[in-house]
C-alpha cells in the first residue's frame, strides 16, 4: 500500500513522496524506512514524519533499544574486568566503557566504579555488526552531565517512544515540574531514567509522572503535573501531623 | 487470469477478532489475540543475546517457543513452532540485527478451531508490537471443506471442524499476497484446494485491514 | 538470557521506602495488589491477573489405574511451567529452580493438605480411577509467582467439572456432557497461599512485585485455608544476612485475614461463572474475552465479519492451464512425457541438447492404453548391454609400455 508524510503505515508499505522526488537533492531515510532499487518500504510500524528539509523516519513504539551512535544511555555496570567495564545497555550486547573514558582518568587514578552502579554515559561507536562502545566525556575531555549517577536515586524503565517525547524540546513536563519540585533526571535514549529527590515520596512521585505522561496529551500534561503536587502536598502534611 | 465472468458473489464469515496489544509489561511485545472463542498469548523478545550455538554471525536467530495449555509439548507443538518460525522468518528482515536473537513465545489460551492460524496472526502482532524489522506483515486464514455438501466454510470452529473432510490454513504477505505458509490435513482434489487458496487470499485482506486499523488507533497518541 | 543485574540504587531505594512504610506503587506495606480471575469456555480454565503478573491454569482428567497403595483414591498432578515470554531469565529447555519451588508449594498446599476429596475420583477400585492434571504456566512475572499460581490452581479446581460416569459390572461408560451434566470436583477446604518478604531493616512486605523480591533477604510463604488453619508453610533466606525477625508470628492475623477475604472473592468469582454457564448466559464479565474488551487505546475489537468474496470458477482456469501448455510448446518444442502413471517429464525436442542428457529411454510399457496418445515414445536406442565381452584389447589405449598377460600356469611356477 502508498502511503505519504503523515499516515500510519505498516512494514510492507511504499513511500509515495520519495519515490517521485528528483535525484538531486539528497534524502536522508531514518529509523523506519528502508531502500530497495528505486522504491523505499516501511518496515515498522507507526507514522511516517518529516523533518526539514528532506529527513524521512517512522515514529513507532518500541520497548527494545537499537543503539545508535551519539545517543545518551544509562547503563548499569555488571563486569570490570582489566581496563574496560562492560555495561549494560539493554540492547542485544552489552557496551564496554574504557577506564580511561572519564575526565581526568589516568592509568594510576581509575574511577570509583562498583559493579551494579549507573552510568550516564555516551555511545561512540554503535553499529549492528560491532560490540557498542561508551564514553564518560565529550570530544574535548570534560564530563559535563556524563558519569556516575548517585546511588541515592531511582531507576526505572519505560519506552524509548515516552522518552523521545519528553526529551523534546518542546515536552512542557520537566518544566512544569521544576516549578514545584526539585528534582534531578537523566533520562536515557535505552528506555532507562533515573530521578532523584529530595524524599522519597517525592522522587516516587516525579517517577509516576514521567510514566503516567506516556498517555497523556499536551494539553493534559499541565493537568498531570498539578494533581501531582496536590498528591505531593496532602502526603507531606499527613506525615507532618 | 481473467475473472470477467465471475459476477455471482458468495457470502463468507469471519468469527469476530478481539485483540489488546501490550499487555504484558516483560515481554518487549506482546499481543493476546482471541478469534472467536480461540485465543492465543503471544509474548516476543527481541533483539536480544543469542546462545553461542544458535548465534548466526550475520543474521538474527528466530527461536519460537509455543506451550499448551493441556499437558506437556507435544510432537504437533513442535510442528506448529516450526510453521511459526518459518512463517516468521520470511517477513522479519534478519539482516538488521546480526548475532542476536529473536525469542517468540506463544501460549495457548483455549483452542476451539483454527489454532494455527490464530497463532500465526498473533505472532505477527506481537512482531509489529515490539518494533522488529519486518519486510511485510502475514495473515492467516483457516479454511474447511465440508464432508456432506462440499461446501468450503472460512474460519471454523471446532464445532463445524468435527465434520470436515479437509482443513486448510494458508498465510500471505501483506504486499503481493503470496502464499507463505500453508498447512493441509485431509484429502481434497487440486480444484478444491486452490479454490480454498483464494478464498482464503481474498479474506485475508480483512485481518490486513484489522492490523492497519489497530495501528492507527494507537500510533498517534503513543 | 541472564537477569538484568540489579542495580545499587535500586536496592538502596527500596530498602529506604519500605523503612519509611512506603511502596513504589503506593500500596501500604502488608497491602495486596487486586486481583482479577477470568474464565475460558472449556471447564476449569482459567487466568489470573495479579497486578501485572499473570498465570493461565487448566485442569484436565483421564482415566488411569490408581496407585498401589492406594487403590480407591484418584491422583492429582500439579506441573508449573515458566513461559520463556514471562521474563527474559526464563529457559525452556530445563525446569529452573523456581518452577520447582512453585511446583512443591503448590502439591504441599494442594495435594499433602488433603483439600481434594480423592476417594470420590474412584470408579472403579484398584482399576479405574480419575486423573487430575493441573497445568499452570506462568505468562508475566511481576512478583509473586507462587501466591498468583495458588489463586489460579484454586479457582481451576473449583471451577472443573468432570464427566459423570455409570458403571456396569465391569464396563463404564463416560458420558459426554451433552448427554449428562458434568459434576464437580468435592473440595473439602479452600487452601491459598500468602507471600511475604523481608527486609535488611526487618520490615515485612505482603504480595512484593518483581523488584521487591529481588531487593528482599527472606521469604516467608504461607498456605491457609478458609477456616484460618495453617496448611503449608516455606521460609527461606534469599542472600545471606545478619536480620534476624520473627515474621511469622508478627504478619499471621494479615496473612490469615488475607486469605479469607480472598478464597471468598475466589469463590464467588467461581460461583458466578459456574451458574452462568448452567443458564447458558453470555453476558457474564468472567471470560476471556472480557480481559481485552476494555476500551483501551491499544485494543481493536471487530464483530462477526460478513464477507462477499468473488467466486472461483473451476472451468476457466483449467482451460486457460491449458492454453498456456500449447504456448509453451509452439515455442520450446516440447512435449510431455509420461513414463508412469502419476508422473510426466517435460523433454525438448531438439536433437541438439547440451548437458541435458538424451530423451528418456526407460520403457514405457506400464502406462495404461488411454495414455499412449499423450505418451510419445522416443526411439529405444539400443545399447551396448548385449555384448558380451569377449576380447579385451589392452594395445595402444593402455597407459602401461608393457602388457603381459599372466596365465594361471605361470603363477603356479
Amino acid at each position: 500500500m502508498e502511503v505519504s508524510v503523515g499516515d500510519v503505515v505498516m512494514p510492507g508499505d511504499t513511500v509515495k513522496d520519495i519515490t517521485t522526488i528528483t535525484k538531486k537533492e539528497t534524502i536522508i531515510l531514518g529509523p523506519g524506512l528502508r531502500r530497495e532499487a528505486d522504491t523505499v518500504y516501511a518496515y515498522k510500524a507507526g507514522v511516517l514524519r518529516k523533518t526539514e528539509p528532506a529527513v524521512y523516519y517512522v515514529d513507532s513504539y518500541q520497548k527494545r533499544y537499537v543503539p545508535n551512535r551519539g545517543e545518551h544511555v544509562v547503563g548499569i555496570v555488571t563486569q570490570k574486568s582489566s581496563d574496560i567495564f562492560k555495561v549494560d545497555i539493554g540492547a542485544s550486547e552489552q557496551a564496554s566503557l574504557s577506564y580511561l573514558a572519564f575526565e581526568g582518568a589516568t592509568k594510576k587514578n581509575r574511577p570509583d566504579i562498583q559493579v551494579g552502579d549507573l552510568v550516564f554515559a555516551k555511545l561512540l561507536v554503535a553499529s549492528k555488526d560491532m560490540e557498542p562502545e561508551l564514553v564518560c566525556v565529550d570530544s574535548h575531555g570534560k564530563e559535563k552531565k556524563l558519569g556516575i549517577l548517585s546511588s541515592d536515586g531511582m531507576l526505572f524503565t519505560c519506552s524509548l517512544s515516552l522518552i523521545r517525547k519528553i526529551l523534546n524540546r518542546n515536552s512542557p513536563l520537566f518544566n512544569m515540574l521544576a516549578r514545584s519540585q526539585a528534582f534531578e533526571v537523566a533520562a536515557g535514549m535505552n528506555g532507562r531514567v533515573w530521578v532523584k529527590a529530595r524524599t522519597i515520596q517525592e522522587t516516587i512521585a516525579i517517577a509516576t509522572a514521567i510514566l503516567a505522561a506516556e498517555y497523556a496529551p499536551l494539553s493534559g500534561i499541565k493537568k498531570l503535573c498539578s494533581d501531582i503536587e496536590k498528591t505531593l502536598l496532602l502526603t507531606q502534611s499527613g506525615n507532618v501531623e | 487470469m481473467d475473472t470477467s465472468e465471475e459476477t455471482s458473489q458468495s457470502e463468507y464469515i469471519l468469527r469476530p477478532m478481539n485483540c489488546e496489544l501490550n499487555q504484558l509489561s516483560m515481554p518487549d511485545g506482546s499481543a493476546m489475540l482471541m478469534q472467536g472463542n480461540t485465543a492465543v498469548i503471544a509474548g516476543i523478545y527481541g533483539p536480544v543475546e543469542a546462545k553461542p550455538q544458535k548465534m548466526i554471525y550475520d543474521k538474527a536467530s528466530i527461536e519460537v517457543s509455543y506451550s499448551p495449555i493441556k499437558g506437556p509439548t507435544k510432537v504437533d507443538d513442535r510442528m506448529t513452532e516450526m510453521y511459526i518460525k518459518e512463517t516468521c522468518e520470511a517477513a522479519i528482515i534478519v539482516t538488521f540485527h546480526p548475532a542476536s536473537a529473536i525469542c517468540i513465545n506463544v501460549q495457548e489460551l483455549e483452542d476451539s478451531g483454527g489454532m494455527l492460524g490464530c497463532t500465526i496472526n498473533a505472532a505477527c502482532l506481537a512482531l509489529i508490537n515490539a518494533g522488529i524489522p519486518m519486510k511485510f506483515t502475514f495473515a492467516a486464514v483457516n479454511c474447511m471443506i465440508q464432508e456432506d455438501n462440499e461446501d468450503i466454510i472460512l474460519d471454523p470452529d471446532s464445532i463445524q471442524l468435527q465434520e470436515a473432510k479437509a482443513e486448510f490454513t494458508f498465510a500471505f504477505d501483506s504486499m503481493d499476497k503470496n502464499v507463505i505458509c500453508c498447512y493441509t490435513t485431509g484429502c481434497f482434489t487440486e480444484t478444491e484446494f486452490l479454490k480454498a487458496m483464494d478464498r482464503c487470499k481474498q479474506a485475508s485482506q480483512y485481518v490486513f485491514d484489522f492490523y492497519r486499523n489497530l495501528v492507527k488507533k494507537y500510533a498517534n497518541v503513543i | 538470557m541472564k537477569e538484568v543485574l540489579l542495580t545499587n540504587c535500586e536496592k538502596n531505594f527500596v530498602n529506604k521506602s519500605v523503612e519509611q512504610g512506603t511502596r513504589l506503587d503506593g500500596r501500604s506495606l502488608l497491602e495486596a495488589r487486586n486481583v482479577k480471575i477470568y474464565f475460558g469456555s472449556n471447564w476449569g480454565s482459567c487466568m489470573v491477573l495479579l497486578g501485572q503478573t499473570r498465570v493461565v491454569a487448566q485442569v484436565t482428567c483421564d482415566i488411569h489405574q490408581p496407585k498401589t497403595s492406594r487403590p480407591n483414591e484418584g491422583m492429582l498432578h500439579i506441573n508449573v511451567e515458566l513461559n520463556p515470554m514471562a521474563a527474559q531469565h526464563f529457559d525452556n529447555a530445563r525446569q529452573s529452580e523456581v518452577s520447582i519451588l512453585i511446583s512443591r508449594q503448590l502439591e504441599k498446599c494442594y495435594q499433602d493438605s488433603k483439600c481434594i476429596d480423592l476417594e470420590s475420583l474412584c470408579i472403579i477400585a484398584d482399576k479405574k480411577v480419575w486423573n487430575l492434571r493441573v497445568d499452570i504456566n506462568v505468562i508475566n512475572h511481576d512478583g509473586n509467582l507462587i501466591d498468583c499460581a495458588s489463586i489460579a490452581t484454586l479457582a481451576a479446581l473449583s471451577h472443573f467439572h468432570r464427566p459423570d460416569v455409570t458403571s456396569n459390572g465391569e464396563d463404564i461408560i463416560v458420558h459426554p456432557f451433552s448427554e449428562k451434566d458434568p459434576l464437580p470436583l468435592v473440595l473439602y477446604h479452600y487452601p491459598v497461599c500468602v507471600s511475604f518478604i523481608t527486609y535488611e531493616s526487618g520490615s515485612t512486605v505482603m504480595d512484593p512485585t518483581y523488584l521487591e523480591e529481588r531487593v528482599g533477604v527472606a521469604q516467608l510463604t504461607l498456605g491457609i485455608n478458609s477456616y484460618r488453619e495453617l496448611c503449608s508453610l516455606h521460609f527461606n533466606y534469599l542472600t545471606k544476612t545478619m536480620t534476624v525477625e520473627d515474621v511469622i508470628s508478627a504478619v499471621s492475623s494479615y496473612a490469615t485475614n488475607y486469605a479469607v477475604q480472598l478464597v471468598q472473592q475466589i469463590r464467588e468469582a467461581v460461583n458466578y461463572d459456574v451458574e452462568a454457564r448452567y443458564k447458558k448466559d453470555d453476558r457474564n464479565t468472567n471470560r476471556f474475552k472480557e480481559c481485552i474488551m476494555t476500551k483501551k487505546l491499544t485494543t481493536m475489537n471487530s464483530e462477526c465479519i460478513s464477507i462477499k468474496l468473488r467466486k472461483w470458477s473451476e472451468i476457466k482456469n483449467i482451460e486457460s492451464d491449458v492454453d498456456m501448455e500449447k504456448k509453451e510448446e509452439k515455442t520450446e518444442n516440447c512435449t510431455i512425457i509420461k513414463p508412469g502413471i502419476g508422473s510426466a517429464e517435460l523433454i525438448s525436442n531438439t536433437n541438439i541438447s547440451f548437458g541435458e542428457g538424451g530423451p528418456n529411454t526407460w520403457n514405457v510399457s506400464d502406462s495404461s492404453e488411454e495414455e499412449i496418445s499423450e505418451v510419445e515414445i522416443t526411439t529405444i536406442i539400443k545399447k551396448g548391454e548385449n555384448k558380451i565381452i569377449e576380447n579385451i584389447d589392452l594395445n595402444g589405449d593402455s597407459e602401461e609400455e608393457n602388457i603381459e598377460i599372466l596365465e594361471t600356469k605361470d603363477l603356479m611356477q
